[in-house]
């Protein structure tokens, strides 16, 4: 038989040729075309080679080969054949044997491992290998080799015992590579918790414990990719691994406490809070006198806050270890004995005159209360007489509110723990006196104690079991009396959070027993004080705290009757506020599906019934036609046309208020009664059928909200109807909706009452942005877009082509937002108008309402089509053309292009930003000496936020930047501008001080005048930047 | 290291609440005037040399020790060291004083000294403060340079 083929790669390989040729082979032997035992056969001659380097070229391959075949591929007799022979090779010249450890690496990957050969191997290999004295790479395969053997072969190995102990000890002993250590300590972790250790304790606890404290910091470029705190976890494994180790790990964890290096100390601490556990009470209480010194020590010193928690973390778990099976309160065990030796210290300091330790004290104290039932017990019982005492002998309110803050720590802990009848919590005992401090501090003339007074009345409301239900009418009605009376808003706001509270208590109690008191206040008339300082409840104040107490649904109901009340009353001028804590119920509850659908059955019908109301009384509203507002920018501006004077109360900013009712309803609800409700304003303001609506007594055949010609005060009712409209789910069917599109378009163009026209321009885009594209949709974008068009070829000036604008605006966005084909040609068209003299401003800042979020339309909670990314494409598409027409616009018209450009860049994320930065660095440094301070500002803020994301490029032009920002921060009249500029100059100061020193006494000198700006703010920022400049290059930085 | 400390375990004071912000400090129109409390935001920020603390929280400042009249372009402040015979006090003051040098328009005198009655070698130590020349030359000091800055550093 001719030599196969494989003989020739064979020999290549030994003589150091090729290295290939373990992957043929291997492939070869995969396909079946070769065995394993001719190779082998084969290889003999080389393995048997009287020349080392060919014996070993010849174990490498053999090893090689073997890993390249799949787990399942040997058979139990060639594997136990090839391992004899790789644990005989092990003996052989020193330079084999990291290629015979190789082979039997991958022998241990076989799924199959025949009995007796793990334990062969291993043997073989404690007996042969000097570990420590072979290379990283080696000693890893060493490792992993063990590692496979004992997931595959415990139980076998488990026989071995000390054997195998002793043997794993010497080959870790003096590791010192940290990617070796990390697999090391795994198996120690295993072999400690899986092997009788016998006479080896210490020896194990040694080998492995004298890395602690793990001292090690991996390089930027660590192949491994192996941190410190890795090690320390897998160390920290093998320490905790059995509980033989106490005797020995606690004298250690004390020597490194009382070490001075502190990550030597925190690493300690928290090992000592993790072994506790597992070394057991007997053991640890060996050495608690010792240990609470040490813990004492840093918490009192109180250098560093880290080392201070792991400490008292420490303690916590020594605590709850010598509290293991302690079950009686009062008991002689070690647990009071250690308590006893904390308290003889502790009481001490708790009782100095002067309070200087009552901080670090109760923090120690606090963290043995949160260990167990019984400690928790033992120093509630002793700490809580002390401090209340303390707490009448100061009478600084200062003092006072430091005792407060730490009893309130107690309280906290008391809460950690279940109580029973017979074992009640220990609050029970000094719940009285508690109270009644409480309530005394609730009254002080100090904020600051007051606030702490109300967060404890909270705490202790919130501790379950401790006060009774007349305990909670009585601090209830506290709370109420300051909520009604206190001076100062963030007392008044936690009086609300403590009210909430109650609510979760107990609703009964908060509905019958403290709402109807604030109810009462806000029918009467406000009582006359004599004092002035003294706050007086505003019904505004009591209407809008009503609001957020209500959080549940039986004191929504109360609420919301309440405010539409007012919402209807003629007298209290109070229907915008009402309105307003209305869309505020709706909003805060939008997931409280019972509150969503009260607010859809009773209160959305009386709301419609208001609108209705309001749009009969208001009759002849002034036609307040203005295009000022025509920019759609959001709801800024709505309301400075509306009628205060009108009849009703019902002006176009409520009617705003209550179509948000509408929004967050109509998002929230079911897809059924959505649809009900959609049929319901459609019908009405749709079709004028005012017979959906009971009791509305309005004569219905002049209702027609739809019509340009009707009043203002009809049509603008539009804005519920976009409301609606706009929030409901994707697929819900809308009558007749391409005829309702037409007359919204015609709506809106023709109307001159500028609020029905932005809802009617919205209502329109919101349809459009989220109707199924079909050919009707089409047709009417086609349609519409000639519309517009020929409105904006009027000759100007002309009402007619601003409104036509804004429409269009609105359109591109709508369409943008879904990604539709035709928004390019809206947007094209957009540009084109940025020359044109009347409407250039305007399609400029069009490009913001295109790219800005608007709450009232098309957010996703809306169920708008909103494409991902739409803002980058938006900017990668049209950049180019931008940039290219301003450079060759005339100046004039140069501002419009730099205002649609930094519009487009004020939402864009920073990767896209970086990747266009140099083509836009010379635009928006032009932008800079622009006047508009709109477009100064935004492009400040994006040079501010460039200066840390792409230092190089701003360095650049840093020259030119400089005077011109110092410029503005004196010259612009606008001080946002000059805010602006300070706040860019300051990000300044991040770059290298060889970029900014030459630039250092210029700017402090010119910095000097802006010190003295006349606005306050301007001069913060000022002090800030100024101070910043001085630091540069100077010591102490 | 708490053995070096002068004060080691000193009270801490609760810091102020941020000024608010009014409608008429957004008006373009109106003029603010620098006031008490804006000179007092000034320095109540200043680091403490030895400890994590502001120079509010110890009550080395506070802002009824702070007179200021924008009309006659005069700011006086005193400060109380926190212990009589505190080893920082002339540090403190002439952070105050490099503080004010670099905030305070121009057109300011500043006077800085120790509240009366509370420090062992107050004379020597306002003396020193009040000299041009004297803060002038300290600050020609690297190494006091450095500690000031470290005082006047805004914590990040």
């Amino acid at each position: 038989m001719a030599a196969p083929m494989w003989s020739i790669s064979l020999q290549n390989f030994v003589r150091g040729n090729d290295d290939s040729a373990a992957s043929d082979i291997s492939q070869l032997l995969l396909k079946n075309e070769a065995k394993l035992l001719e190779i082998v056969e084969g290889l003999g001659k080389y393995l048997t080679d009287p020349d080392t380097s060919v014996r070993c070229r010849g174990t490498r391959l053999l090893a090689d080969i073997l890993h390249n075949l799949t787990p399942d591929f040997l058979q139990d007799k060639e594997v136990e054949l090839l391992s004899a022979y790789l644990c005989e090779k092990l003996s052989d010249h020193h330079s084999i044997q990291p290629c015979a450890l190789n082979g039997l690496l991958a022998l241990s990957k076989c799924n199959e491992l025949p009995a007796g050969v793990a334990e062969k191997i291993c043997r073989q290999i404690f007996k042969e290998v000097q570990n420590q004295t072979l290379a990283q790479e080696d000693r890893r395969s060493l490792y992993i080799l063990l590692s496979n053997m004992l997931y595959k072969k415990l139980p076998e190995l488990k026989k071995m015992e000390g054997d195998f102990v002793c043997g794993y000890i010497q080959a870790m002993d003096a590791e010192r590579d940290p990617r070796n250590l990390i697999i090391a300590f795994q198996l120690a972790q295993t072999v400690i918790r899986n092997f009788p250790l016998g006479v080896f304790v210490e020896e194990m606890f040694e080998v492995t414990s004298c890395y602690f404290p793990i001292d090690f910091n991996p390089s930027a470029k660590d192949p491994g990719g192996i941190t410190r705190a890795d090690l320390i976890s897998a160390l920290r494994g093998c320490m905790t691994a059995s509980p033989k180790f106490g005797q020995y790990c606690l004298p250690l964890l004390i020597e490194k406490i009382s070490s001075d290096i502190q990550s030597a100390k925190i690493d300690s601490l928290e090992t000592l809070a993790v072994c506790c556990d597992v070394y057991g009470t007997e053991c640890v209480n060996e050495f608690t006198g010792t240990l609470l010194s040490c813990i004492k020590r840093e918490v009192f010193s109180g250098d560093a806050e880290e080392l201070t928690k792991a400490a008292l973390s420490a303690l916590t778990a020594i605590v709850k270890t010598l509290s293991l099976g302690v079950t009686e309160r009062v008991s002689k065990t070690y647990l009071s004995e250690f308590l006893q030796e904390i308290f003889k210290e502790c009481k001490r300091y708790l009782l100095e005159p002067d309070l200087r330790l009552i901080l670090p004290t109760c923090r120690l104290l606090q963290s043995v209360a949160q260990a167990s039932d019984p400690a928790c017990w033992t120093v509630l019982t002793t700490v809580i007489p002390t401090l209340l005492e303390q707490f009448a002998t100061h009478n600084q309110n200062n003092q006072r509110r430091v005792i407060l803050d730490n009893l309130k720590g107690f309280l906290e802990a008391s809460g950690m723990f279940t109580y029973t009848d017979e074992a009640p919590s220990p609050l029970m005992e000094f719940k009285a006196p508690v109270v009644e401090v409480l309530a005394a501090a609730v009254e002080d003339s100090s904020l600051s104690l007051r606030l702490s007074a109300v967060q404890m009345q909270r705490m202790l409301l919130s501790l379950t079991g401790v006060l009774s239900g007349d305990e909670v009418v009585q601090l209830g009605h506290q709370v109420v009396k300051h909520l009604l009376s206190d001076s100062d808003t963030s007392m008044r706001a936690e009086c609300v959070s403590t009210l909430q509270t109650i609510t979760c208590l107990s609703v009964e109690v908060m509905k019958n027993k403290m709402l109807p008191q604030i109810i009462s206040h806000l029918r009467n008339e406000p009582m006359e004080t004599n004092s002035p300082c003294t706050f007086v409840p505003t019904k505004e104040y009591l209407l809008t705290t009503l609001t957020s107490l209500a959080t549940h649904i039986s004191v929504v109901q109360v609420v919301a009757m309440e405010i539409m009340r007012f919402l209807t009353s003629p007298t209290d001028n109070l229907s915008l506020v009402s309105a307003k804590c209305l869309s505020a119920l709706a909003r805060d509850h939008r997931s409280h599906q019972e509150i969503v659908a009260y607010l859809y059955e009773t209160v959305l019908k009386q709301v419609l019934l208001v609108l209705l109301q309001g749009a009969d009384s208001q009759g002849a509203d002034g036609q307040g036609a203005d295009g000022q507002g025509a920019d759609g920018q959001g709801a800024d501006g709505w309301g400075a046309d509306g009628s205060d004077g009108d009849c009703g109360g019902v002006s176009d900013e409520v009617v705003t208020e209550l179509a948000k009712v509408f929004r967050y309803t109509v998002a929230s609800l079911d897809r059924r009664k959505a649809e009900e409700l959609m049929q319901t304003v459609c019908e009405l303001l749709v079709r004028g059928n005012m017979a959906v609506i009971p009791r509305a007594d309005v004569k219905s055949d002049s209702f027609k909200p739809l019509q340009h010609t009707s009043p203002p005060g009809q049509t603008r009712l539009v804005a519920v109807l976009m409301a609606v409209l706009c929030s409901l789910p994707r697929e819900t069917q809308i009558p007749e909706v391409m005829t309702l599109l037409q007359s919204l378009l015609q709506l809106c163009r023709e109307s001159g009452h500028s609020f029905t026209q932005i809802c009617a321009t919205k209502c329109c885009a919101g349809l459009v942005n989220k109707l199924p594209a079909d050919d009707s949709l089409e047709s009417f974008i086609k349609k519409t877009r000639d519309v517009l068009t020929c409105d904006l070829e009027l000759s100007p000036p002309n009402p007619s082509r601003e409104k036509a604008l804004n429409i269009w605006v609105w359109l591109s966005k709508a369409l943008v937002l879904r990604g539709h084909s035709e928004a390019s040609i809206f947007i094209q068209k957009l540009i084109s108008l940025l020359d044109d003299p009347d409407l250039g401003v305007s399609a400029a800042n069009g490009f913001l309402t295109i790219v800005s979020d608007h709450d009232d339309v098309m957010t996703c909670e809306m169920s708008a089509i909103i494409q991902l990314f739409y803002r980058q494409k938006l900017f990668i598409q049209n950049i180019a053309v931008l940039t290219d027409k301003f450079r060759s616009v005339s100046k004039d018209a140069k501002s419009c292009y730099l205002v649609a450009i930094s519009h487009l860049l004020r939402f864009l994320p920073k990767q896209v930003l970086l990747a266009e930065v140099k083509a836009l660095m010379p635009i928006m440094m032009q932008s800079l000496s622009c006047a508009e301070p709109d477009l100064l500002t935004s492009t400040l803020t994006k040079v501010t936020e460039l200066t840390s994301d792409a230092p190089e490029i701003i360095t650049k032009y840093i020259d030119t930047l400089v005077p011109q920002l110092l410029k503005l921060t004196t010259n612009s009249a606008s001080m946002r501008v000059r805010i602006a500029a300070l706040q860019c100059l300051n990000c300044l100061t991040v770059l290298p001080s060889h970029v900014t020193l030459t630039l250092k006494s210029k700017v402090t000198k010119s910095l000097q005048s802006t010190l003295d700006d006349k606005k306050r703010l301007v001069r913060r920022q000022a002090v800030v930047t100024r101070g910043n400049w001085f630091l540069i290059g100077e010591p102490g930085k | 290291m708490a053995g070096d400390l002068d004060n080691a375990n000193p009270v801490v004071y609760q810091r102020a609440k941020d000024r608010d912000i009014l409608p008429e400090n957004e008006d373009e129109n109106v003029v603010d005037e620098i006031d008490t409390r804006e000179v007092f935001d000034l320095i109540r920020i200043i680091n403490d040399p030895e400890h994590p603390l502001s120079l509010e929280e110890l009550k080395v400042v506070e802002e009824s020790r702070v007179q200021v009249s924008d009309r006659d372009n005069s700011v006086k402040i005193e400060f109380t060291p926190t212990i009589p015979h505190c080893s920082m006090a002339t540090l403190i003051g002439l952070s105050i004083r490099v503080k004010l040098i670099r905030s305070l328009p121009a057109r300011f005198k500043v006077d800085v000294s120790i509240t009366p009655g509370t420090h062992a070698s107050e004379e020597a130590v306002n003396k020193q403060l009040a000299d041009k020349e004297r803060v002038a030359a300290a600050l020609e000091n690297s190494h006091l340079l450095e500690v000031v800055n470290q005082c006047l550093a805004t914590r990040r």
